[in-house]
């Protein structure tokens, strides 16, 4: 075996009882190079590297590693052959100090003792840009440091091989600039890295060679300086959807939402929603667009009735709704796509048909019975609708992808013939395809008349889909414009708190 | 050299009934050992608990009438554990129930015709083990306190208050200063069938019970919020349940329960209330063993049930035939109940013993 391979994977198999999630892979990677792993959401980025992670046994196949045929038999396993994974969602315990975290993955600290932690780490902190507080808490640290955190605990692990899933879906664009900047480095310095992504433009820029997954099965494997973006769209969709468009024009009716001077506390007992005021119509998709942990979700929360308002007042549908709880809303036909659906409003463990009626099994109730073949024709019409990927309606959800867990959110609340569609950044993580979808289905319900509140960090998004646009920073509003008058670069500036 | 946790990368290679039955084996050869200690021949004892309790009337009518309490215990412990109400109280639940039959059959209403007396009996049993459990629901729903502290403190509460009537105020005058209250009267006796322990309408009762709380958790809305609320009370929030009412129903439901094991103790056993181990033996705790055992599952409470009165029973005997300790039935539910735990996490988890290089 060639030695400048660290990783070689042949005809990769993996069934998941019916769906085939890789089949006949080959991937490979060389020392010293980041190769990108590019794909839709289920076209089996994620299960092709945990199987590499040990996470996962392949039903066929090989896998070489350091030019020896190995079978990584769990993710220890994996650490001890120098394969390290940081995961989309970083695993890390809130209430430990960074300190404390990397003593627990060295095994030379024994006891924590500070002095040997800063030994451990002072040289990546010098020459690999990773400098982080080791008293910090992880609570209080940004999405971007705990990514470094992650990377800090596999480089002390001993890892050569670093496979990164989705490193920057939770990253402004500043952090994202900072980790290439480490990757970067690490790469000169002959570490191996898989960047697992679906943004073209990343890619492009980070990686040195692209695989490109589509359903499964590998489509091609090219360098990254012979890719341009269209090419790469059509090898990763096959027929590249025309992006959805804000065309209708139709005036907005009443206001079906009205918020007075809103306050709201967050967990910690901190004020995370400083006297907001604003309203939704009918028929408008009325766009708050900020970095994430500018009281996006407090406000949500409190609109949707999950979180008690300090002070100020909210109007559904001309009622003070200050005081109701959840159903009431819901009842009242308060739509609602929570941060992370896919984890928020569904529940792993139960079967696609009854999450699909998760927030609305009231209505498919009949004196305290559930109408269970009223719920299979609802199941049945959102899969079909919004091409869930699932293997029948009566598994467990845990066995869908994340992606298609959040199309089944995002299907469930929009088919709920809603007032009121409060979502939070309801495309994040979303391939083109689906993103693009669910841009369309959130027009189409505008157009039957239904207000949209849409909190969005994507100001594409923003600009592509909303009527008006309110930018929140620390809790407050800065700014509010209309589709007409709203500018790039004035947004990003009241994103970043400048203010003009 | 070190010791390292992980998870297995592809589980479900056990059935959950096959682990529920491993480890009743297991714990069963554990115990062996510890009759060695006492030099009683495991091979004997484990023949005169399954075999010679099953080959007559007497030992397996005791087996029936054992099942019954036992059974609706474990029924209302399924319905808490479904929505991660951790319920340890049914025991105090079962011997409220006691104390309410025991009132109305000897103070309330002692004249009145079994067609009233009875059904009062029954209901007044519920209520007040529903009673005994929507105390310590209301102060986890309202105040958050730990409902598994307050359901098990609740226990010695009951137990005192039953202790307190047979030693106080309702001991019988012409009992010898015994801890007893007086018989009650023959129209608050549950019809038995003939020859044996065995209380029909609550044998009836017990096994309609299965029944109601598998359609109950299957098939209505009121499962599916207990089962929404027990993955994620967060989860729940999200999906409008109420949190108060999952955790008040089912802790009402399983009092209620319990409570009406409590009745055919007193109306289809005893006929009066005597000391709290008397009444009981523990059926409120073996029921969390069978529980668990059916993984939750109100038919599967039906075979687990027996099966624990089985060894209940046959401990009985094996005290007198092999001069074993009482302790002995203890022994096998804590072995079945701490192999079963066990068991469930080698399911799940793999453990490596790996030597330094």
């Amino acid at each position: 075996m060639e030695e400048s391979y660290a990783v070689l994977m042949k005809n990769i198999t993996k069934k998941f009882s019916s769906t085939v999630a890789n089949y006949r892979v080959d991937f490979d990677l060389r020392k010293g190079e980041i190769h990108a792993l590019l794909g839709e959401n289920g076209a089996g980025k994620t299960t092709l590297m945990r199987i590499l992670y040990g996470e996962i046994q392949p039903d066929e196949g090989e896998i070489f590693v350091w030019g020896k045929k190995t079978v990584v038999k769990s993710p220890s396993h994996a650490l001890r052959l120098g394969i390290s994974m940081v995961h989309q969602h970083f695993r890390l315990v809130d209430s430990l100090t960074v300190a404390e975290h990397l003593a627990l993955c060295s095994s030379e600290v024994r006891f924590l003792s500070k002095r040997k932690i800063e030994n451990l780490v002072a040289e990546y902190f010098k020459e690999y840009y990773l400098k982080v507080d080791l008293d910090a808490h992880i609570w209080q640290l940004s999405a971007g440091e705990k990514q470094k955190v992650e990377i800090l605990k596999a480089l002390i692990r001993g890892a050569r091989i670093l496979v990164l899933d989705e490193p920057t879906s939770s990253l402004t664009p500043l952090e994202v600039k900072d980790l290439f900047r480490v990757l970067h480095k690490l790469r000169n310095r002959g570490y191996a890295i898989v960047f697992i992504s679906h943004k073209l433009g990343e890619v492009l820029e980070i990686s040195d060679r692209i695989t490109i997954l589509r359903k499964g099965k590998k489509v091609a494997t090219i360098p990254a300086s012979e890719a341009d973006p269209v090419t790469l769209a059509k090898l990763m969709v096959g027929d590249l959807p025309s992006p959805a468009k804000n065309t209708h024009t139709s005036p907005p009716g009443g206001e079906v939402l009205q918020v007075k001077s809103l306050y709201v506390k967050n967990d910690r007992g901190g004020i995370a929603v400083r006297g907001v005021s604003f309203s939704v119509r009918k028929g408008e998709i009325f766009g708050v667009i900020g970095v994430a942990g500018n009281g996006q979700r407090e406000l949500a929360e409190a609109i949707a009735g999950l979180r008690k308002p300090v002070k100020g007042e909210i109007f559904f549908r001309g009622i003070l709704v200050n005081g109701s709880g959840p159903r009431e809303l819901a009842r009242r036909g308060l739509a609602y796509i929570p941060e992370e659906s896919f984890k928020t409003a569904v529940l792993p463990e139960l079967t696609v048909a009854e999450n699909s009626i998760l927030r609305y099994y009231w209505r498919f109730t009949e004196k305290g019975f559930i109408k269970k073949t009223l719920v299979e024709k609802w199941a049945k019409s959102l899969i079909k609708e919004f091409d869930i990927l699932a293997e029948g309606l009566h598994v467990k959800a845990k066995s869908l992808s994340g992606g298609n867990l959040q199309k089944l959110v995002i299907a469930r609340e929009l088919s709920s013939k809603p007032e009121l569609l409060v979502a939070v950044n309801p495309t994040a993580g979303l391939d083109i395809s689906a993103s693009q979808r669910t841009r369309e289905k959130l027009l189409e319900i505008k157009a039957q008349g239904s207000g949209v509140l849409l909190f969005t960090e994507d100001i594409d998004e923003a600009l592509q889909i909303c009527d008006r646009i309110a930018v929140i920073f620390k809790g407050s509003f800065k700014g509010l414009f209309s589709r007409e008058e709203a500018d790039v670069n004035k947004i990003s500036l009241l994103m970043a708190g400048v203010d003009l | 050299m070190i010791i390292k946790i992980e998870k297995r990368s592809e589980y479900n290679r056990y059935s959950a009934l096959d682990i529920s039955i491993l480890s009743v084996l297991l714990a069963l050869a554990v115990a062996s050992i510890i009759m060695w200690a006492f030099r009683v021949s495991p091979t004997r004892a484990y023949y005169e608990i399954f075999v010679k309790t099953l080959s007559n009337k007497y030992g397996i009518s005791h087996v029936v009438a054992r099942t019954i309490p036992l059974l609706l215990c474990s029924l209302g412990l399924v319905v808490c554990f479904k929505a991660g109400v951790w319920n340890i109280g049914a025991e105090g639940q079962l011997l409220m129930g006691a104390v309410a039959a025991t009132g109305v059959a000897l103070y309330l209403m002692p004249q009145s015709p079994s067609w009233i007396l009875l059904p009062t009996m029954f209901t007044l049993g519920a209520v007040m083990g529903a009673f005994w459990a929507l105390i310590p629901a209301l102060l986890k729903a309202k105040a958050r306190v730990n409902e598994i502290i307050t359901t098990l403190m609740l226990n010695y509460v009951a137990e005192k208050i039953v202790e307190y009537l047979v030693y106080g105020p309702w001991k019988s005058p012409s009992g010898w200063g015994f801890p007893l209250t007086d018989t009650i009267p023959d129209q608050a006796r549950l019809p038995l069938i003939p020859g044996t322990p065995v209380h029909i309408p609550t044998l009836g009762i017990s096994l309609l019970s299965s029944a109601l709380v598998f359609l109950v958790l299957r098939k209505t809305s009121m499962g599916f919020e207990l089962k929404v609320y027990g993955f994620s009370e967060k989860v729940a929030e999200y999906a409008t349940v109420s949190r108060t009412k999952v955790i008040v129903i089912s802790m009402v439901l399983s009092g209620a329960l319990a409570g009406i094991a409590g009745v055919g103790e007193i109306a289809g056993i005893h006929y009066r209330l005597r000391l709290p181990r008397s009444i009981s033996g523990g059926y409120g705790y073996t029921g969390i063993i069978v529980a668990w055992l059916s993984r939750l599952n109100p038919l599967a409470c039906i075979p687990f049930s027996l099966l624990l009165s089985v060894l209940s029973v046959g401990s009985d005997a094996i005290q007198i035939t092999l001069k074993l300790p009482r302790g002995v039935i203890n022994i096998f539910n804590g072995l079945i109940l701490v192999m079963l735990l066990v068991l469930d996490f080698l399911a799940k988890y793999r453990i490596k013993v790996i030597k330094h290089e």
